[in-house]
């Protein structure tokens, strides 16, 4: 180290040594512009500098965050619908299967199987489980019924029109017998009937 | 008024190799310092009348502080990096006759403030008095070191002038 100052001569020299010096230039830096903006708009939008670099080197970036939760999401996505796709294939076959066996089954193979057949029997007896509408039907409401509906198949009621005007002329009174409506109960509990 | 992304982007281009190389020369192989101290700029409200020369201002302290902090634990492996990395490069549009290698080694062996002053000036295109701040000396006295540090280094480079 020089303690005095240079002298006169010497200022030329220094120019001289000074412009040879500038033919070299700083080592570019190893630093990224793009990084800088990154963290410079993050910090401008958060209002504080993030962590250093130092510290960032032992812990993850926010950048890195950002991505591994991205790539985790969609990692997450494509599983998921990978699944889908391999939990459809393996289904595939099994329903195509239960489809093919629902249409080869034969007519016999139904009539052997033990699905109940409805019949006469189930009928007078119906297999019903569970709460019912309670009916109120007294013997007037089952005549009643079974008048209006039945009149024509027990009387053959009907004008020289053909209009049906029984339903009319007929009053509470016209009541079929107890005989006609205990033929009725007969023909509709008759296993002769069911089979006709 | 922050600073302008185009602004900070122009002294970017300008003067991260120059800050690079005042982190590097005081022991911050990693250039934290330089990064941290645009980020900083960045989120400057109001932004500093001298940008340039407050980077170089935090970068010399945040420089000092890792240098200090880290002293003991890295002293070993800062040396081998100070003696292995390459602080100056040819310049893109001149032709040299000066090595840089051999420019480099010449500025490492320099005191640290004579080094500091030439960084400062020389490369960082700071003025005598802006050094001065930054170093708390006189313009004056950063003059009269700045031209001793020339003769050092020409004598370390064996120019003949």
């Amino acid at each position: 180290m020089h303690d005095s100052s240079p002298n006169p001569e010497s200022e030329s020299e220094l120019r001289d040594i000074e412009a040879l010096l500038r033919q070299v230039a700083p080592a570019p830096s190893q630093l990224d512009e793009r990084e800088l903006f990154y963290q410079a708009g993050y910090a401008a939008q958060r209002g504080f500098v993030p962590l250093t670099i130092a510290e960032k080197k032992n812990s993850p970036s926010s950048r890195t965050l950002i991505y591994s939760f991205g790539g985790g999401l969609g990692v997450g996505i494509a599983a998921s619908w990978f699944m889908f796709l391999l939990s459809t294939a393996a289904m595939a076959p099994q329903m195509e299967r239960e489809t093919n066996q629902q249409i080869v089954q034969s007519p016999q193979d139904a009539l052997q199987s033990d699905v109940p057949i409805p019949g006469p029997a189930a009928a007078a007896t119906p297999n019903i489980s569970g709460p019912v509408l309670p009916l109120d039907w007294n013997e007037n409401s089952i005549r009643t019924v079974v008048y209006r509906g039945n009149r024509r198949a027990i009387w053959g009621t009907r004008d020289s029109s053909g209009q049906d005007n029984e339903a009319a002329k007929m009053s509470e009174s016209d009541e079929p017998s107890a005989k006609q409506i205990d033929n009725l109960k007969w023909r509709r509990t008759s296993e002769d009937s069911w089979l006709d | 008024m922050i600073i302008s992304p185009q602004e900070l982007s122009q002294i970017w281009r300008e003067k991260s190799a120059s800050l690079a190389l005042l982190a590097r020369s005081m022991g911050d192989s990693d250039e934290d310092s330089v990064q941290e101290a645009f980020l900083r700029l960045a989120v400057e409200d109001p932004k500093p009348d001298d940008p340039v020369a407050w980077l170089f201002r935090v970068v010399r302290n945040q420089a000092i502080s890792n240098h200090r902090s880290q002293r003991r634990r890295v002293d070993r492996e800062t040396k081998v990096a100070f003696e292995r990395e390459t602080w100056l490069v040819a310049a893109a549009d001149m032709e040299t006759r000066l090595d840089s290698q051999v420019a480099s080694q010449a500025l490492t062996e320099l005191t640290e403030e004579s080094r500091e002053i030439i960084i400062l000036h020389l490369w960082g295109g700071l003025t005598f008095r802006q050094v001065g701040e930054i170093l708390q000396i006189s313009a004056a006295t950063v003059h009269r070191r700045y031209q001793n540090a020339l003769l050092d280094l020409r004598t370390k480079l064996r120019i003949e002038c």
